[in-house]
């Protein structure tokens, strides 16, 4: 399915609409279209992550990672996890008494992800689960610390996610939020909406093939909270103690909140 | 500084430490047993980085959320020279705050690591600024003595060739050919016009004449 194609399905009653990039979806539908972008794109995501950013995604996953202060012990869960770059970092840091769970929604992605993992020889503290971020089947009280980097825009209730996020937290454990936002400078932005309404789709239709699912990232980024909105919804969850930091000129943003 | 500047720095030295360390394990043991983070605070580029051993080789942060045990604190060249060799803080120009041990065992380390700081530190620059910024900022930490004319020849490079904002001689020369060419062109274009002229006009001109 292309993932900008008409959606036949989407009824005129509904009321319970959503973004699917610039398009409004029926809630419903907008996982299955996410599902249908991200299964489209496994395979080739790692490459295409590189190309679009220059590999500072890079960057910004170290930068995520110092952030989290996870070490030794700790049990650590990553949402949307896709290839598993933070899962990775994680489960060296925690080392063997400590547990990451490498979770995604789709399940190309995560088997991408697992892959990855044992290629690169890890295998003994890290599991596997589908799951999605608004319905995460832990008790309460699970972990010390959890992340969705580049996730949240794709999640269709955020507000349900971040509460459900908070309930599996422990006290004292963080979120860490990695996602694009609003760039802090009106020059830096028109650059960026040039290079990723342009440039980004025109890539992944010669890399992956697939121009769609690429006009739908660079749109759902438009269309995700910025800075201020997303600190609010973590308040309004319940996190305690909730910053940000802009990295890249705010081209993206690390959002921090405590569980209290 | 941006983040994602900071985190570039830091993983450009950890990358450089490391390195050195793959051909030295002995080293790469010992610094695994310094679990205690060390801040290294430079005042000029500000900029602090956090350090501690792993199992595998040294890990540099921009951001560290665990207690430090020592804090030093100078200027990059005074901070490097205090870390490469085991000489004493007095006269360093380094400050240090917390446990002198940690320093001590880390000085220990680094001076049987075979790492060329010079190249590593341009490099690391010239990763964020530019190769050729990367090599005027560490000629000026004054790595040896016939430096200066070296920087300035840098300089003008860098200006010339990196920035592009002042024409270099090559260039001038380029253009006032290019000048002079069009000129000599426009020089016969005007002589070719007028030899037209004076045929398209000379009977006219009679013509007129005789009007
Ligand atoms: C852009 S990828 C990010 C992957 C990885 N975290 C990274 O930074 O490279 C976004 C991921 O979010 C997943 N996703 C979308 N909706 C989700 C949901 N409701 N719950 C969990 N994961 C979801 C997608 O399947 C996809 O793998």
């Amino acid at each position: 399915m292309s993932a900008t194609e008409p959606n036949n399905t989407e009824s005129k009653q509904s009321s319970d609409k959503t973004h699917f990039g610039y398009e409004e979806v029926r809630a419903e539908d907008k996982a299955e279209r996410v599902a249908g972008v991200f299964h489209s794109v496994a395979g080739k995501y790692d490459l295409m992550n590189d190309l679009m950013s220059g590999g500072i995604h890079r960057l910004w996953k170290r930068f995520t990672i110092e952030v989290s202060g996870v070490r030794p012990g700790h049990k650590v869960l990553d949402i949307a996890g896709g290839t598993g770059d933070l899962a990775y970092k994680f489960s060296k840091l925690v080392g063997d008494t400590g547990q990451v769970i490498l979770s995604d929604i789709n399940s190309s992605m995560l088997s991408v992800g697992r892959d990855r993992l044992i290629d690169r020889g890890v295998n003994r503290n890290v599991q596997y689960a589908q799951l999605d971020a608004q319905f995460l089947p832990f008790a309460d009280d699970t972990f010390d610390c959890v992340t969705i980097a580049f996730g949240l825009r794709n999640v269709t209730d955020k507000d349900m996610a971040l509460r459900s996020i908070l309930r599996v937290l422990k006290p004292g454990g963080r979120l860490l939020v990695l996602e694009f936002s609003k760039p802090q400078n009106s020059l830096l932005e028109k650059v960026y909406d040039q290079y990723s309404f342009r440039l980004l789709p025109f890539m992944g239709k010669v890399i992956t093939n697939d121009a769609d699912s690429y006009r739908y990232l660079a749109e759902s980024i438009r269309m995700h909270p910025d800075q201020d909105t997303l600190k609010g919804m973590m308040d309004t969850a319940g996190f305690a103690n909730t910053e940000f930091y802009n990295m890249t000129g705010g081209i993206v943003a690390l959002h921090k909140g405590i569980k209290p | 500084m941006d983040p994602s500047i900071s985190a570039a720095i830091t993983a450009s030295i950890e990358s450089v430490i490391n390195t050195a360390f793959k051909y030295d394990p002995a080293s790469q043991q010992k610094i695994a047993e310094i679990t205690d983070v060390l801040a290294i605070e430079s005042t000029a580029p500000a900029l602090t980085i956090y350090c501690h051993g792993t199992s595998d080789g040294v890990r540099i942060m921009s951001h560290c959320e665990a207690p430090t045990a020592t804090q030093l604190i100078g200027t990059p060249l005074a901070l490097i020279s205090l870390l490469k060799k085991p000489t004493t803080l007095a006269g360093s120009g380094v400050e240090l705050v917390g446990s002198v041990g940690l320093l001590q065992r880390w000085q220990a380390i680094l001076n049987d690591l075979d790492i060329d700081w010079e190249d590593a530190i341009s490099n690391v620059l010239g990763d964020i600024a530019g190769p050729m910024a990367g090599k005027i900022i560490s000629s000026g930490l004054n790595w040896s003595r016939q430096q200066n004319a070296e920087q300035a020849r840098l300089l003008k490079e860098y200006i010339t060739e990196e920035l592009k904002v002042t024409p270099s001689k090559a260039e001038i020369t380029g253009f006032s050919e290019a000048v002079g060419e069009i000129k000599m062109d426009a020089e016969r274009l005007q002589a070719r016009f007028s030899q037209l002229l004076a045929k398209t006009y000379a009977p006219t001109n009679n013509k007129d004449a005789q009007e």
